[in-house]
């Protein structure tokens, strides 16, 4: 009988945890996982967003984007947000899925319970091929050489035009 | 006898097409300049390639027609329709070089759609584009919202010659004496507003503890496409990414101001305060966003309590339907759930998006204006029923003055709709070949053809090509209103069968 509740208590648990969901899944299944415990990884991006009593800062999961609502203790956590020239801290992030938050104005979020910093984000250096410097300069040159000399013949030809 | 298509019209057009893709290419330093501000130099070097190939395609147009000759009403349609096809051909090439776009196609089809102030997207990872790309997308919503053509108006054409082009491009109110005056009033009031709007939603997201410069450039952005009702964001989640309900009320203002006629802008900034309250297009709008809002609502009357309270209900449902109304397209909700909305409330939305916001705005769709002047003409001809055969009945109505509607305006008003309801269906039917389903694909023809931007998951990267191709096209006949598409066609055919 022991053994009986606790498979049953164990159920219920993994009923109402949902361990390592993709956002897109979230997204996607909104009713399935409302109201539930749930971890998602993936990288933050943009701006941290100041809420009343925490702070909101978006998390990116293949393609993917949600807001997490974080308490104010935990920003100190954050060192990189991603953008053009920035990685984004890899994050891995537990806490409470809502459909449509009831303290959020209906907003579809993640109430976040704990914060895991998996690898701290960075600023990278801009990488520009080398064939496309190649390629602009060269079209640079060609192009302005050409917009040049039909100018000067447009000019030429038609001389009354402005 | 009409005149036939000449040798004459290639080079006129090729003469004026020239001198706007100057215009382009000197528009493509904005995003230079936030790119060098940005250091972001990789982004700088596509817009300068982007720069060269326009100037020399301009030099090359220019070259082979440099004569200056009068423009008539076919060439001024041609120069329109030519125009905003190859600005889009044009302007993606930044967007592809930028790497976020899995193919040329997809960069048109993301130009089209900020040039025709649509909104749909096929970027991909745009939380990690570079300013200046951003800014590019969201400034081309700013110059396709007041016409392209627009801008070249206030530098490159006389009179007579700006009239033909003007009309062309789906404006038919002239609000001042001159077409150049009127382009030059609406770029007045449309920069005004830029910096008051982008004012307003960078001090909002300055009270959410956004950076100076994060707030400016996301106030920025979200204003042009905002107040253009194009609907593009800088970032993936749209509207939904700032969290933020005093935002959206924001953006509201904007997009209402947005999709009303700048002929009612003239008469509030001359202080007739009163056309605000009088003109017949306002009230129309007024009364079909009440309307298709209960339809909406009834749609949900079973679903109700899916909501945790009355506030999330009226901001999820109100904003998609406001933002489909006026043709903006902002969301503050996933497009997977729109897809999960009753079927009654997506059709409310439809009809929204279908109606759309006023003429000479930056709206798209059938316009609230043309829907105002059939409930004049059934109650004139009620009327007409109703008294004595001799009786001469005449409905007027005020659109900043008086005008008795006639039946030319009916017949006109009748032809563009017809025109707007084939498109709607005709993307709905390819879309149902391609195994989605009509009413999701009827959703998306209608977001793509009355330029609203709304999607309910059709809009992807991996959509079949020709959806794409069909949708840019509902996207440039439904921005330029059907007329300089099919002169351009008929242009076209004729050269081939020569």
């Amino acid at each position: 009988m022991k053994i009986k509740i606790i498979i049953f208590a164990l159920l219920l648990l993994v009923g109402y945890t949902c361990y390592g969901q993709t956002v897109s899944a979230l997204v996607n299944n909104p009713d399935l996982f409302d109201g539930k415990t749930v971890i998602v990884k993936g990288e933050l991006v943009g701006d941290i967003i100041e809420g009343k009593d925490g702070f909101w800062v978006n998390l990116l999961d293949s393609g993917v984007a949600i807001g997490i609502y974080l308490p104010y203790s935990e920003k100190g956590k954050i060192k990189f947000l991603g953008k053009y020239d920035v990685t984004g801290d890899f994050v891995k992030i537990k806490g409470v899925f809502h459909k449509r938050c009831i303290e959020h104005a209906g907003d579809t979020d993640i109430h976040s319970v704990s914060m895991e910093v998996i690898s701290q984000g960075m600023k990278k250096e801009e990488e520009i091929p080398v064939e496309k410097i190649i390629f602009a300069f060269s079209l640079g040159i060609v192009g302005l050489a050409a917009i040049g000399i039909l100018h000067i013949l447009t000019r030429r030809e038609a001389p009354g035009d402005d | 006898m009409i005149p036939d298509f000449s040798k004459d019209d290639i080079f006129v057009v090729s003469h004026y097409l020239g001198k706007i893709f100057i215009a382009l290419g000197i528009a493509q330093l904005l995003p230079i300049f936030v790119g060098v501000i940005s250091r972001e130099f990789g982004a700088v070097i596509d817009f300068f390639i982007s720069i060269i190939a326009c100037l020399a395609f301009a030099s090359i147009l220019l070259y082979f027609s440099p004569g200056k000759q009068e423009i008539n009403w076919r060439q001024g349609m041609i120069i329109v329709a030519l125009t905003w096809f190859l600005a889009m051909c044009f302007s993606a090439l930044p967007l592809y070089l930028s790497g976020h776009y899995s193919c040329y196609l997809d960069a048109c089809f993301e130009s089209m759609s900020a040039y025709a102030t649509t909104g749909l997207v096929l970027v991909q990872d745009l939380d990690h584009m570079s300013n200046a790309h951003n800014i590019w997308r969201h400034f081309m919503c700013f110059i396709g919202g007041q016409g392209i053509i627009l801008v070249a108006l206030v530098f490159f054409f006389r009179g007579s010659d700006a009239l033909r082009i003007y009309i062309g491009e789906a404006r038919d109110d002239k609000i001042l004496p001159n077409s150049i005056t009127t382009a030059k009033f609406i770029w007045m009031v449309s920069f005004t507003y830029l910096i008051i709007g982008s004012l307003m939603l960078a001090i909002v997201l300055l009270f959410h503890g956004l950076p100076f410069s994060r707030a400016i450039f996301h106030g920025l952005c979200i204003f042009m496409a905002g107040w253009d009702t194009a609907g593009f964001a800088p970032q993936s989640q749209n509207i939904l990414y700032y969290h933020s309900p005093s935002f959206e009320i924001v953006t509201i203002i904007i997009i209402l101001l947005g999709a009303t006629s700048f002929g009612v802008h003239y008469a509030v900034w001359t202080g007739k305060f009163r056309e605000l309250r009088e003109d017949f297009e306002i009230k129309i709008l007024m009364f079909t966003i009440f309307f298709t809002y209960m339809i909406t609502l009834i749609g949900f009357s079973g679903n109700i309590a899916d909501f945790p309270d009355v506030f999330s209900f009226f901001r999820t449902t109100f904003y998609q339907l406001i933002s489909g109304h006026t043709g903006v397209g902002y969301s503050n909700i996933y497009s997977s759930a729109l897809a999960n909305w009753p079927e009654l409330a997506i059709f409310g939305i439809i009809l929204a998006m279908g109606i759309g916001g006023c003429m000479n705005s930056t709206s798209g769709g059938i316009k609230v204006f043309r829907i105002g002047l059939f409930y004049k003409s059934m109650k004139r001809e009620i009327r007409r029923l109703a008294y004595p055969e001799s009786s001469y009945v005449k409905e007027f109505f005020h659109h900043q003055r008086e005008i008795s509607i006639d039946d030319t305006m009916i017949k006109n008003a009748m032809v563009i709709t017809v025109c707007y309801i084939l498109l709607y269906i005709s993307g709905a039917v390819i879309a149902s070949f391609l195994g989605y389903g009509f009413l999701q694909g009827l959703f998306e023809s209608v977001s793509a053809a009355a330029n609203v931007g709304l999607s309910i998951g059709i809009t992807d990267p991996s959509m079949p090509a020709i959806l794409k191709i069909w949708y840019i096209f509902e996207m440039w006949a439904g921005r330029l209103e059907f007329f300089a598409i099919f002169i351009l066609l008929r242009f076209l055919v004729k050269i081939v069968k020569r």
